[in-house]
């Protein structure tokens, strides 16, 4: 009789000790299944949009949430990802974008995680473009519409024209047209670049962004300044240096800079300076 | 008349407020907004959006699980219960009854928004301290303009549920029902605009669903039109028209429907 | 003064798959006169509810006319002056019995302090009035069952319905009933009673009607009794199988 009462308190005290380890093993085969599947991060149906009813502006945050811990997880793994992504990435945002037309937030990361990380400015200007359309009182669609076309796609006519329409809407900082109108001159320079992201700094709070763009604008500064010291040496020697050390040896820096992504610096013969890493971390 | 369908109202009001239901729901709503100060951290700039956005969930899925599991029970099981005998016993006529009760289902829900409106307002207060910077795009006049047309469709949803249930004394019809006309006035809209876009022209649909959803629009509620919360999350302004227009659709809607319940429950046996 | 008349009432219901029709009342007349105490008795199925059910205007009838003080029972008016007590009363449990009277008094139309002084002497009367502010979801069967017959009478009725109203009441809480009862009849009121106790059936009743499947057999005068019991009667009226 009293095994009878005691059998199932037994039980219950062996499948709790029991659950936890089986539950472990099991995570551990569903974490393979999930590296095994290439991403760990499903792209949101169309339907979505439909499903959500009126929940459409939760749904879009906890998405853009969604995509952003797995983006941050990779950057602070320092995991490269695979260009061939970059189509799946757009549709992520394209669908979180369609619950949220306003959502600026989900707009800024794809775009600029599609422009310097996948190289697809294509994509970037794309999403810009539909932020354009719907946040028709920010300056800040048309104006990093402007910045990626003139930085990534080399069109500076087209990068003026957004210029002038972020100007246009207000709000913006007082750069914005003498940019525009004199992007001519900065056809081969860094400085808008250093511009956009000094601006992006200074409205972002997510500590992990700050450091993430922190990083990218220390690069480019140097990148900046190398290539300053690149055309101070060409004009000292009548061509210009072969390799950063010449700089050293011409006194013109006093150290080989480092990149932070891992990268090293170089020269390209017509004097622009690159970095090996392309500003993304390298494994 | 009027003191009878009052004395109605408080009667259901009472009940209802004092169903263990409403303490769960106000739990659950309470739970998901004192979250809005955790997961508003790790987004990267429109924390108001995303304050906003969790809050009128909250306060709308409050409503959803109110209407669904209390109004049904306050008025379908009223018959199955045969606690209508109490009231009907009583010189009440049908209409009066019908009208007792959602008015006293309406003061249940105003209690409720009421309450988690200003649970709500604190936590976004409270956000909005902690984040000014990021509080720059948040207007409180849009947000209560988001809440007040929450509550709209809460006036019409809750008409077709006594409609549903002067036709029915099954509970779990009239809760099928109320859940098919929420999604389906959720989505009509959607649906029509992309049949009219060039997509939706393109697409291989019959021209007997394309007449269907031409007539279905102007059967079924509209709800879209009381769903202002992307506004709200983004302070974009709604000019008075519109919220004055609204008002007019629910209060036209709902008295259709509820004179409607009146003339079939007249009809209804009370076996 | 006739109170109530019931002519050639009859009442189907319609049930199974096929919508069988199945005859619940047939056919059933009887007038009730004013300051009288008239009893239906029957066995389960004969169709008492029902003819109370089309009497409080919860049911139509198919055929026949039903007058309540001269009007539809259809009308609410007809019910402002009337109590009603069910078999098995069910009220909304998260009331208290003080609530669940306000509202009784309130839906009647009587005035505020009137209806608190009839409230506090009928919660009295029934010994509820210690548990007033209880809700009704805590009471027992028999403390709802006396809950009810407060709700039946607190707007001091001229007509008086009650079902099964010793259903669930200790021989203490019958006792009270039937001395309620006896004290309407004293003021004057009508009372339709219905119960299988034929004990105080007899006891109460000026009048009884017996139903049988739907039909009306006969309907008995107290003094008709004779040195027969009612049980003896019933029994009687039952075994002759008269069609209706």
């Amino acid at each position: 009789m009293r095994l009878t009462r005691l059998f199932p308190v037994i039980c219950l005290g062996l499948l709790i000790v029991l659950c936890p380890i089986y539950q472990k093993k099991f995570e551990e085969k569903r974490s393979t299944l999930l590296e095994e599947s290439g991403i760990g991060y499903l792209i949101p149906s169309e339907f979505i949009t439909t499903a959500s009813l009126e929940f459409k502006g939760i749904v879009s945050d906890f998405l853009y949430l969604k995509m952003s811990t797995y983006l941050g997880g990779k950057i602070v793994n320092k995991e490269m990802m695979d260009r061939s992504q970059a189509d799946f990435f757009y549709n992520a945002a394209d669908i979180i974008t369609s619950l949220d037309p306003w959502f600026w937030d989900a707009y800024l990361m794809s775009s600029m995680l599609l422009a310097w990380d996948f190289n697809r400015a294509d994509l970037a200007t794309k999403l810009l473009k539909k932020a354009t359309t719907y946040r028709t009182w920010d300056f800040n669609p048309p104006y990093y519409l402007g910045f990626y076309h003139y930085y990534f796609l080399k069109d500076n006519a087209t990068a003026s024209t957004y210029l002038m329409e972020a100007a246009r809407r207000g709000g913006g900082p007082g750069f914005l047209i003498p940019l525009a109108t004199r992007l001519s001159v900065y056809q081969n320079s860094l400085t808008p670049a250093i511009l956009l992201l000094e601006e992006q700094l200074k409205t972002t709070q997510d500590p992990f962004m700050v450091k993430h763009l922190g990083t990218r604008l220390k690069v480019i500064i140097t990148l900046d300044k190398l290539e300053k010291k690149v055309a101070e040496y060409k004009k000292r020697n009548g061509h210009f240096p072969e390799k950063l050390s010449d700089l050293l040896s011409d006194k013109l820096i006093g150290n080989l800079p480092e990149d932070p992504y891992g990268g090293k610096f170089y020269i390209l013969p017509n004097g622009r300076v690159f970095t090996t890493s392309k500003l993304r971390f390298i494994k | 008349m009027l003191a009878k369908i009052l004395s109605l109202s408080m009667l259901t009001f009472r009940d209802g407020v004092r169903d263990r239901a409403i303490l769960g729901v106000g739990l659950f709503s309470l739970g998901m907004m004192s979250i809005t100060l955790v997961v508003i951290g790790f987004f990267m700039r429109e924390l108001n959006k995303v304050a906003v956005d969790i809050n009128l969930s909250a306060i709308s899925l409050a409503g959803l699980l109110l209407t669904f599991f209390l109004s049904i029970n306050l008025m379908a099981k009223d018959i199955d219960k045969r606690t209508i005998y109490c009231v009907m016993s009583k010189p009440f006529s049908r209409a009066q009854y019908i009208w007792g009760k959602y008015i006293g289902i309406l003061f249940i829900i105003i209690t409720a928004f009421t309450v988690l409106t200003m649970c709500s307002s604190l936590t976004i207060a409270l956000a909005k301290l902690q984040y000014a910077n990021w509080f720059k795009a948040f207007s409180w006049i849009e947000y209560y303009k988001a809440i007040y047309a929450s509550f709209l469709m809460f006036v019409v949803l809750n008409a077709f549920v006594i409609l549903f249930s002067s036709i029915t004394s099954s509970s779990f019809i009239t809760l099928l029902f109320s859940i098919s006309i929420y999604i389906g006035g959720q989505t009509i809209e959607e649906v029509v605009l992309y049949l009219k876009s060039g997509p939706g022209q393109e697409t291989q649909i019959s021209e007997f669903i394309r007449e269907m959803i031409d007539i279905l629009q102007y059967v079924l509620p509209n709800f879209s039109v009381f769903d202002l919360k992307m506004q709200a999350s983004h302070a974009i302004p709604l000019p008075l028209d519109y919220m004055f227009g609204i008002t007019g659709y629910a209060a036209i809607y709902s008295v259709v429907l509820m004179i409607a319940a009146s003339l079939i429950f007249n009809k209804r046996e009370l076996s | 003064m006739v109170i109530i008349a019931l002519k050639n009432v009859s009442k189907s219901y319609a049930s199974g798959f096929l919508m069988k029709k199945k005859r619940a009342v047939s056919n059933i007349s009887f007038k009730i006169k004013s300051g009288e105490i008239f009893g239906i008795i029957g066995a389960n199925g004969a169709g008492k509810s029902t003819v109370i059910k089309m009497t409080q205007g919860f049911i139509r009838p198919d055929n026949g006319d039903i007058l309540i003080a001269d009007k539809n029972p259809f009308d609410p008016v007809s019910r402002l002056k009337m109590g009603y007590l069910p078999e098995n009363p069910y009220f909304y449990t998260n009331l208290t019995a003080l609530e669940l009277l306000r509202f009784s008094t309130s839906a009647s139309g009587v005035p505020k302090r009137l209806a608190e002084e009839r409230i506090k002497s009928l919660l009295e009367t029934v010994d509820l009035y210690a548990s007033r502010k209880q809700r009704l979801k805590t009471f027992s069967k028999g403390m709802i069952q006396r809950a009810g017959i407060c709700f039946a009478l607190v707007h001091d009725p001229q007509i008086v319905v009650l079902d099964e109203p010793m259903s669930g009441l200790d021989p203490l809480g019958r006792k009270m009933v039937i001395d309620l009862i006896l004290n309407l009849r004293e003021q004057g009121k009508t009372i339709l009673f219905c119960s299988h106790i034929l004990n105080d059936v007899e006891r109460i009743c000026d009048r009884v009607a017996i139903m049988d499947k739907g039909c009306l057999r006969q309907i008995y005068n107290k003094n008709e009794l004779g040195t027969k019991t009612m049980e003896e009667v019933f029994l009687n009226t039952i075994q002759e199988k008269i069609a209706c």
